[in-house]
């Protein structure tokens, strides 16, 4: 089909993002799911879109996907807005939407077909491909209400995957799985990733973003609260470090005398252990030092253990969840 | 808001491009189905195999297993039952078979329209960026494509069976004791009888009692003494002239010989297709606006409990109710236009009265309330065809995925 030029549309193709929304105002009643959000998903990443039940996750990415319509707000798809390029922005968009629930009557090649026949195209002829991808060829002709969830997870991505997906939009993909599966799903994104495509990637679970994703966004009753690359997020949050000594309130003393400027007050005894609390990232030759005083001090120094903040303790730490103070 | 920049640079993925989205996309902007999402639509719907079978049993099943029960008894007891194929079978097998067909499309068309829907696959369709119209006229599509062949086929064996598989056919039939030719026209009929004064006087005759032949050919009719005088005119005289009686009465006398005929003949090729295309229609109909409510209420029970109400309960009874000022609401019922538009040979074609311009039989004279011309009727099927259609496109459209 020969296509004029002024019938394209403009994408904005220079940018590096894969979803780009500002002002995105989903209401359902009075009941405000999301509340004017603003979000960047850079091209090639697995990007993490993070938080507690109800936080208004699914909701974006039905918006984005145009299963619902957003009150207010402008989005963009691989550079095309949308809704209004929608058909041609979701053609190179494979997504998982809670759950991924297909026709149990049919084989799960057949759910593909079916899905395939509504994108057109080429699609057709990557359903093998896709089943193999994902380790459900095996079970391909079986029908899919005899599938486990796990391989419905499974089938999910593969119905994205016929798309060759530039984007992928997995809501909650790690549900259901053991944890030889989560693995394999971890993996499975990476590989994406690593080809060059984008993961968006829904979830409440936080040790799966941490490990899984690049770069993440937490979200909490319909508002982006923080968002950015997981090193950058959780640079600049506490460090703890333990010491297990003969004598903590000797060593407390002497630590205090060194005048840390990172400590800033944050020590405690906990047992027969001495608990510096940091704020940033410290240094080896730091911890040496305590070490070295605390010894030269005739204190027996048994262990010293670093524990940085983990993206769990800081999601807590930013969402209202800590506390409970709103709730 | 922390700007972020892209972390990885796509490797093997090929580059994505408006241009190239839009040679992707391929018709996905068009309203019409593609070919492929109406197959995969059909193997989705055939797959249900209770539904499939009931629709088989309730399309292609019941004149087989009518018509084979007849003929196994005919073969084994052939002076007692006679062969299965005859006109009054015919129409008896018509009637429950469109019933049936509005049913059985209705729960078809409910369970098209909305099995994605509670199945949670809808979104996955939606997902994939398919114009939600062009999905809807591929379940259209693919429902029809199911349905409409099968009440054809058993329609098929009904017509083949009463053709060849019953009694030789005869040239005439007894209209009040005149042999009258097949397949005659209320014109014709009336021309034919013109021309066969003596056999209607004999019919009059015998129709009113002791006769005798009076001057000029007149009839004395009864026992009053009054003669049938070919040149009398009605009713001003002791004679009926035959010729004024045929012109006079000869509404009545076409709705007795179509009735004979319809008794005792077999439909022509004509009036069977005619039959075969208002069962296809009927059940078409029962499809739509069952894929319609499906589609609008995202569930096929109700849907199909509705049209079961309407079509068995609501229509019997506002089809032979007249309720005052409330006429033309009764004639907007599907079911009383469908009824209306039902042509000869069928059960409910039989009988007399009725309104209308068109000949004083068919559908119309199974209602109890005056009829539209054929037109309004028409346009009372189409009016719920797109008027449905459009509701279910609508929900569709705005429907939360």
């Amino acid at each position: 089909m020969a296509i004029q030029e002024t019938q394209l549309p403009k994408g904005n193709a220079s940018e590096d993002l894969a979803v780009e929304v500002k002002g995105l105002v989903k209401k359902f009643g009075t009941n405000i799911a999301v509340n004017n959000v603003n979000l960047n998903v850079p091209k090639g990443s697995a990007f993490g879109y993070l938080g507690p039940n109800g936080a208004g996750k699914t909701t974006l990415i039905r918006s984005l996907l145009g299963l619902t319509q957003a009150n207010s707000g402008q989005m963009k798809i691989l550079g095309l807005e949308v809704p209004k390029h929608r058909s041609m922005a979701l053609s190179r968009v494979g997504a998982i939407v809670d759950e991924p629930r297909f026709y149990g009557h049919l084989s799960g090649r057949q759910n593909l077909q079916m899905l395939a026949a509504n994108r057109g195209g080429d699609t057709h002829s990557r359903i093998e491909s896709s089943l193999e991808r994902v380790g459900i060829l095996h079970r391909a002709n079986d029908k899919v209400k005899s599938y486990s969830m796990g391989m419905r997870q499974r089938l999910g991505i593969a119905a994205c995957l016929i798309a060759d997906p530039q984007l992928l939009m997995l809501d909650e993909p790690m549900n259901g799985l053991d944890p030889a599966g989560m693995l394999e799903m971890r993996n499975l994104i990476r590989g994406f990733v690593d080809e060059g495509r984008t993961v968006m990637l829904s979830s409440h679970l936080l040790d799966e973003i941490e490990k899984t994703c690049d770069a993440v966004a937490i979200v909490d009753k319909g508002t982006v609260i923080k968002q950015g690359p997981i090193e950058e997020l959780l640079r600049g949050t506490d460090l703890t470090l333990q010491i297990k000594c003969s004598d903590p309130p000797q060593a407390q003393k002497h630590i205090l005398e060194m005048n840390l400027k990172l400590l800033d007050g944050n020590i405690g005894i906990d047992q027969d252990s001495l608990i510096l609390r940091f704020i940033g990232v410290i240094e080896n030759e730091l911890i040496a030092a305590i070490n070295k005083t605390l010894v030269e001090s005739g204190i027996s120094v048994w262990g010293l253990t670093e524990n940085k903040t983990s993206l769990e303790e800081w999601f807590l730490s930013v969402t209202s969840r800590l506390g409970g103070d709103d709730r | 808001m922390s700007e972020l920049t892209a972390l990885h640079q796509p490797a093997n993925a090929s580059d994505f491009s408006p241009e190239t989205a839009l040679y992707r996309v391929g018709g996905k902007l068009s309203f019409i189905p593609s070919l492929p999402m109406i197959q995969m639509r059909m193997l989705e719907l055939r797959k249900r195999r209770g539904l499939m079978f009931t629709v088989i049993l309730l399309t292609l099943g019941l004149p087989v297993i009518v018509l084979g029960i007849l003929e196994i008894t005919h073969l084994l007891k052939p002076s007692t039952y006679g062969l299965p194929g005859s006109p009054s079978l015919f129409a008896h097998l018509t009637d429950p078979m469109s019933l049936f067909g509005f049913v059985i499309g209705a729960t078809l068309g409910a369970t098209a329209g909305s099995t994605d829907i509670t199945e949670g696959f809808f979104r996955l369709l939606v997902a994939t960026g398919r114009s939600r119209i062009s999905m809807y006229f591929s379940r259209m599509a693919a429902g029809s494509a199911i349905i409409l062949p099968l009440v054809g086929l058993g329609f098929t064996i009904l017509c083949l069976v009463t053709c060849f598989a019953g009694k030789p056919q005869s040239q005439y039939v007894n209209v009040s004791g005149i042999e009258v030719p097949i397949n005659l026209s209320e014109t014709q009929l009336q021309t034919w009888l013109l021309n066969h004064p003596n056999q209607i006087s004999n019919a009059i005759g015998q129709s009113v009692g002791p006769q005798s032949v009076g001057p000029n050919g007149g009839i004395i009719v009864g026992g009053s003494g009054k003669h049938v005088n070919p040149n009398a005119q009605l009713p001003n005289s002791n004679y009926v002239n035959p010729k004024s009686f045929v012109k006079s009465d000869i509404g009545s006398i076409f709705s007795g010989y179509i009735y004979q005929e319809v008794s005792s003949i077999n439909p022509s090729n004509f009036e069977m297709i005619k039959v075969g295309l208002w069962l296809e229609l009927v059940t078409f109909m029962g499809f739509i606006i069952g894929l319609s409510l499906g589609a609008t209420m995202g569930q096929r029970t109700v849907p199909t409990i509705l049209l079961l109400v309407l079509q068995i309960i609501i229509t019997p009874i506002l089809s032979s109710l007249k309720i005052p000022y409330f006429l033309n609401g009764q004639r907007m019922l599907i079911g009383i236009a469908l009824t209306q538009l039902r042509p000869l040979w069928t059960l409910g074609g039989i009988g007399g009265g009725g309104g209308g311009n068109g000949p004083r039989v068919g559908g119309v004279n199974s209602l109890g309330i005056p009829s539209l011309p054929t037109w309004a009727m028409i346009v009372v099927i189409l009016l719920w065809a797109i008027g449905f259609t459009l509701l279910g496109i609508w929900r569709m459209t705005k429907r939360e995925a």
